[in-house]
């Protein structure tokens, strides 16, 4: 089999430095990634056919990533890029299999870093399965990526910043947003003042957006969520209301709007199936979005030589994934013997100098908008939670009731989780039904193992045809 | 149904014609097949298989596989992660992993 010194797995802004890191201190390495291009879900790429003539339809991020693609250019020759090819299973050894144009190989790395990203939280409630009822990393992928609308009248939904660069998005590609509903209060949020203090760049471009949808006369209602979404084949009314700190909907404060789109932005969950796949230890952290792997302080975790850095390590945003991204590369060639312990700890020193104040940033905006017990579990009886094989609330508390609170055991009595999906999207909310209805701590109700393929592969791909 | 593709400050390619269940759809170079769709007023991607109720684009980002399509014959095909060609075929799912193309 073939064996490289280095293998990062996805090509976001964590993966893009950690190669850039690695090419700079001579240390061969493989970037995957799964779509056809690199940049992650923040730096998307526009095909070369969709030019952009006015800048503010580029926005921030498309030139901060578009400079992190032209630096990664710049050792184009040094490291070995994979698009379009997806790994589907990590195996002892740090053996790798992945699947492109539908057949399988396999190499072998001496060392690993993970950069599997962030996706979407869930929030199920009445309809959330209706077309026209979306996250906000789809929408903002559209309207960002592809300059298409997800819909013309428009309801947001969740928590966080996020919801007003979506909804400026939005505004600004000609929709009309209806309202933001903003399910925190922001009651005691001078708490975190402290961790936000000094970071006004980045506090900046919150204000930014809040005045774009204040222009353009978008509502924004704290203390407010989503109740329903209604239709036929697809979302034409929203019910929304104001709710209590535990999601639920006040009586007598419902209002019903007409609407094409509901999107939903209750924050990220870090993407953790390769870690897992890989044993490393996790632990919960509801201010990280969920389930972290435990690392040292460079991004190494409980396996060793398998690093994972960005946002599956915990949503700190793209920033501090491309510090963390460098830091594990860093330390891989330190490892590797390719850079010497004063040159590493020269560079590391001021590594962390910068991702001090930007970690306790992102931490404190995660506290100020952190998802309250009950607004994920809140969900009636009759609400799928397993979209893939359309398993309720109700079946789930059933089973819950009879004794069973351990994922694994639901997902074998339900088949909640056992769908296509492999759970991405229900695990974080049968988590918080069996904390809420047992009234452990999250961190108590363990998560799904993964095992290989991690995705579903086309019929006949797992046949290993080669190693190259 | 006005246009939902963004046109101010932004320039497309001539676009070409993808097929959905048998009818013509504009879709722009480069463009995913479920942008394409959303900007035809196109919601449903497929059937449940149990409830055969409809599903649409939901995570946009590959995970959630609520958008696999029939593409050019090719079941569980996600249309948020596959770029459309000209006169490529797409059509309704039902159900994921045991598939039939709805007639």
């Amino acid at each position: 089999m073939r064996e490289v010194p280095l293998a990062i797995i996805g090509g976001g802004p964590a993966g893009i430095c950690a190669a850039i890191e690695a090419a700079k201190y001579g240390v061969q390495s493989i970037l995957f990634e799964e779509s056809h291009s690199l940049g992650g879900q923040i730096y998307h790429r526009l095909p070369d056919s969709l030019r952009i003539i006015d800048q503010r339809q580029l926005g921030k991020d498309y030139v901060q990533g578009a400079q992190l693609l032209a630096e990664l250019e710049r050792y184009r020759d040094k490291f070995e890029l994979r698009q379009d090819v997806l790994v589907w299973g990590i195996f002892p050894e740090k053996e790798i299999a992945f699947l492109h144009n539908g057949k399988t190989a396999m190499l072998k790395a001496q060392k690993l870093i993970l950069a599997e990203g962030a996706y979407d939280r869930p929030m199920p409630f009445p309809g959330w399965t209706l077309p026209g009822a979306m996250t906000a990393g789809a929408a903002l992928r559209l309207v960002k990526a592809e300059k298409v609308l997800p819909g013309e009248r428009i309801l947001l939904s969740g928590t966080g910043p996020l919801q007003l660069a979506l909804a400026a998005w939005l505004v600004r590609g000609g929709a009309t947003v209806v309202a933001v509903l903003e399910a925190g209060t922001l009651k005691s949020s001078w708490q975190y003042l402290p961790g936000i203090w000094g970071q006004w760049e980045l506090l900046k471009d919150g204000l930014d957006y809040l005045r774009e949808i204040n222009r353009a006369k978008v509502p924004l209602l704290r203390g407010h969520a989503i109740v329903e979404a209604k239709g036929e084949k697809q979302v034409q009314k929203a019910i929304y209301a104001k709710v209590n700190r535990g999601g639920k909907p006040i009586a007598g404060t419902e209002r019903n709007v007409e609407v094409d789109t509901i999107i939903t932005g209750y924050g990220l969950v870090p993407s953790t199936r390769l870690s897992r796949l890989c044993g490393c230890l996790h632990k919960w952290n509801p201010y990280l979005g969920g389930w972290v792997p435990c690392l040292d302080d460079y991004m190494e975790t409980t396996a060793p030589g398998i690093f994972a850095a960005g946002d599956c390590t915990g949503i700190e945003g793209a920033i501090v994934a491309q510090e963390e991204g460098r830091l594990a590369a860093l330390r891989v060639c330190q490892q590797l013997g390719l850079i010497t312990a004063e040159e590493a700890g020269r560079r590391y020193s001021a590594i962390f100098h910068k991702l001090r104040g930007l970690r306790k940033f992102e931490v404190a905006l995660n506290q100020l908008f952190a998802i309250r017990q009950g607004w994920l579990a809140g969900a009636a009886d009759d609400v799928i939670i397993c979209r893939c094989e359309e398993v309720t609330a109700g079946e789930i508390r059933k089973v819950i009731a009879e004794g069973f609170t351990n994922l694994s055991e639901i997902k074998n009595l339900t088949r909640a989780g056992m769908g296509p999906c492999q759970g991405r999207i229900c695990e974080p909310i049968i988590t918080e039904i069996i904390s809420l209805k047992t009234n452990q701590p999250v961190a108590e109700t363990g998560f799904l193992s993964p095992r290989p393929p991690v995705k579903p592969l086309p019929f006949g791909s797992t046949v290993i045809y080669d190693s190259s | 149904m006005t246009n939902r593709r963004i046109e101010k400050g932004v320039e497309r390619n001539n676009p070409f014609e993808i097929v959905v269940n048998g009818e013509k759809i504009p879709a722009y170079p480069g463009e995913t097949i479920a942008a394409a769709l959303l900007a035809a007023g196109k919601r449903t991607c497929r059937l449940t298989k149990i409830r055969k109720e409809p599903r649409g684009i939901y995570c946009g980002m590959g995970i959630c596989m609520g958008c696999g399509m029939v593409v050019n014959g090719k079941p569980n095909t996600l249309v948020c992660q596959t770029v459309a060609t000209p006169n490529c075929q797409v059509q309704t799912q039902i159900g994921v992993e045991d598939w039939e193309i709805r007639k």
